[in-house]
């Protein structure tokens, strides 16, 4: 099987070509369909098309769209977790880090203090924290409820 | 409804050959199946070993996929040679609900898209009876009695449905009595068959420690991925006819598969099962999903290119499995638990091989031993098994 010319125009790397495949030879046994008419979906046509767009960048966003074809829940949930961490980042400039491919229910959080009064911002920052809705989706996400 | 409880499945499991080790040529077992496939054919093998071993140890994917398949065609008739009675062995980092396991035979003529013997079983494929159950049940006897503060929940259905072959071997009609005389150990046989005549024809007399339990799905995985075993509704009138002897009945909603509908499919399940089953006969219940080892992925899509179930979103987790992404697996669980409690607060319900967060999120917590969990998570003490009236015992 061969990448369509729309992509292979792009020159994807010899692993890239693989990869880009694999997802859409899973996804056509899924949906039943040909592999090219996964390739051939109209985003992917629209990105290749773009003419302001790098090589490299045209692969990517192709990969991606793949990738959310064929895990539709798992790019969802990892795009909300995402959104979340930012919200909260920019809030209260707290960086969470969540359990590893999302296994686990626990989240961590590194803090570094100069004075009492680092400590003291800081108890503040956790008690907004507990506050924000971002933080209770993330610990809902965790547990299953989506 | 009326059917021949077996019928089906007795015909969809007949091995299209018997290979019997020499050694146990004479023996009670092997002449009894023998005796009862007329026109299968009989080749004398002069191993015990799978035949098919040392072809697939060195074979790549495609060939070990058919020798996977060829190995469901013979049924080997021989002497098992180990440790009969061992731990399950869990699955790293998970918690693991103490079964014991024993293994009358390997290998399951069923062949369900999603079954993890196709990667545990992968260099030995053939079906194998092992004819001298006469040391299996004594190295059971020797080891319940020699901890008798322990308790132990044997299992025969970890590497075999537990009652595929019971109309060929009648061995339920010597483990069955045998549980019954144990004061701290239950047997617990685990089928997706209604192969039950014989439990049904000892009836209550032996039944006080067997627990039959089955392994159920929604009626579309049932259909699609569980196409040689008994259907949803087979199984739930065996239950019932299980049920009126005497036994108890253990259910095991096992794997949860993800599907368009899986709500209500599984919705449906615990509802059907359980205007037939009478939730306070009901010795436990084990929720988990989907799980198999990386390599099975290919497998399954070489052997079942109509199944579905190699596309879901399942992942490589951290022990190793590929399963679906944690959210997605306690959110199934904790509607089929839900759906389980709402049946009865008092079930007794675990979860298989799931993480001590999975426990925490589903139940609250880890899996205390409450009183309705004691049969399933004890390892120490003595039960006080009733003695049904008009046991024998």
């Amino acid at each position: 099987m061969n990448l369509p010319e729309h992509i292979a125009l792009l020159s994807p790397s010899k692993n890239a070509e693989v990869a880009l495949l694999e997802l859409a030879r899973q996804i056509a046994n899924r949906d039943e369909l040909e592999i090219q008419e996964v390739l051939s979906d109209s985003y992917i046509l629209e990105v290749c098309s773009r003419e302001k767009l790098g090589r490299k960048d045209k692969l990517k966003l192709v990969r991606a769209k793949l990738e959310q074809i064929r895990f539709p829940l798992l790019k969802d949930l990892e795009s909300r977790l995402e959104r979340c961490k930012k919200a909260i980042q920019k809030e209260l400039g707290l960086t969470l880090e969540l359990p590893a491919q999302l296994e686990g229910d626990t989240i961590s959080l590194r803090l570094k203090f100069r004075s009492e009064v680092d400590v003291l911002n800081a108890s503040k920052k956790l008690g907004s924290l507990a506050k924000m809705d971002q933080t209770k989706e993330i610990f809902s996400i965790l547990s299953g409820e989506i | 409804m009326s059917i021949e409880p077996s019928a089906s499945i007795i015909s969809s499991s007949r091995p299209e050959r018997i290979l019997l080790a020499r050694e146990v040529a004479e023996s009670v077992l092997a002449k009894r199946v023998i005796s009862r496939l007329p026109g299968v054919p009989v080749e004398l093998v002069d191993d015990h070993q799978d035949p098919l071993r040392a072809k697939v140890g060195n074979s790549g994917l495609e060939t070990r996929s058919r020798d996977f398949s060829a190995g469901k065609k013979d049924l080997l008739l021989c002497r098992y040679k180990g440790d009969w009675l061992r731990a399950c062995p869990g699955t790293n980092s998970h918690v693991c609900c103490n079964l014991w396991t024993v293994n009358p035979g390997e290998g399951c003529p069923l062949d369900c898209t999603y079954c993890y013997l196709q990667s545990y079983l992968k260099r030995n494929p053939t079906l194998k009876l092992y004819t001298n159950t006469d040391e299996m049940l004594g190295a059971i006897e020797q080891k319940v009695k020699a901890e008798p503060s322990r308790f132990f929940r044997v299992g025969t259905g970890e590497v075999i449905d537990s009652l595929v072959w019971d109309d060929l071997t009648d061995s339920t009609l010597e483990l069955v009595p045998f549980f019954a005389r144990q004061s701290n150990a239950l047997l617990e046989l685990k089928t997706k068959t209604a192969n039950i005549g014989n439990l049904v024809d000892l009836g209550s007399r032996y039944s006080n420690n067997t627990v039959v339990s089955w392994s159920v799905n929604a009626k579309p995985v049932n259909f699609e991925d569980e196409s040689a075993t008994a259907s949803f509704d087979e199984r739930l009138l065996a239950m019932a006819e299980v049920q009126e002897a005497g036994y108890r009945i253990g259910l095991h909603f096992d794997p949860l598969i993800y599907f368009s509908g899986w709500e209500d499919g599984y919705q449906d399940a615990v509802r059907e099962i359980f205007e037939v089953v009478d939730p306070d006969n009901v010795a436990w219940v084990s929720v988990s999903t989907l799980r198999y080892k990386p390599e099975m992925q290919e497998v399954m899509e070489t052997r079942f290119p109509e199944s579905k179930i190699p596309y879901g979103e399942q992942f490589l987790a951290k022990d190793g499995k590929m399963r679906y992404v944690q959210p997605l697996r306690l959110k199934m669980i904790k509607f089929v638990w839900h759906q389980l409690k709402q049946v009865s607060n008092t079930l007794p319900s675990y979860m298989c091989m799931e993480s001590p967060a999975a426990w925490r999120a589903v139940s609250g917590g880890a899996p205390v031993a409450g009183e309705e969990l004691r049969e399933v998570f004890t390892r120490k003490g003595r039960l006080n098994i009733i003695q049904p009236q008009g046991s024998e015992l």
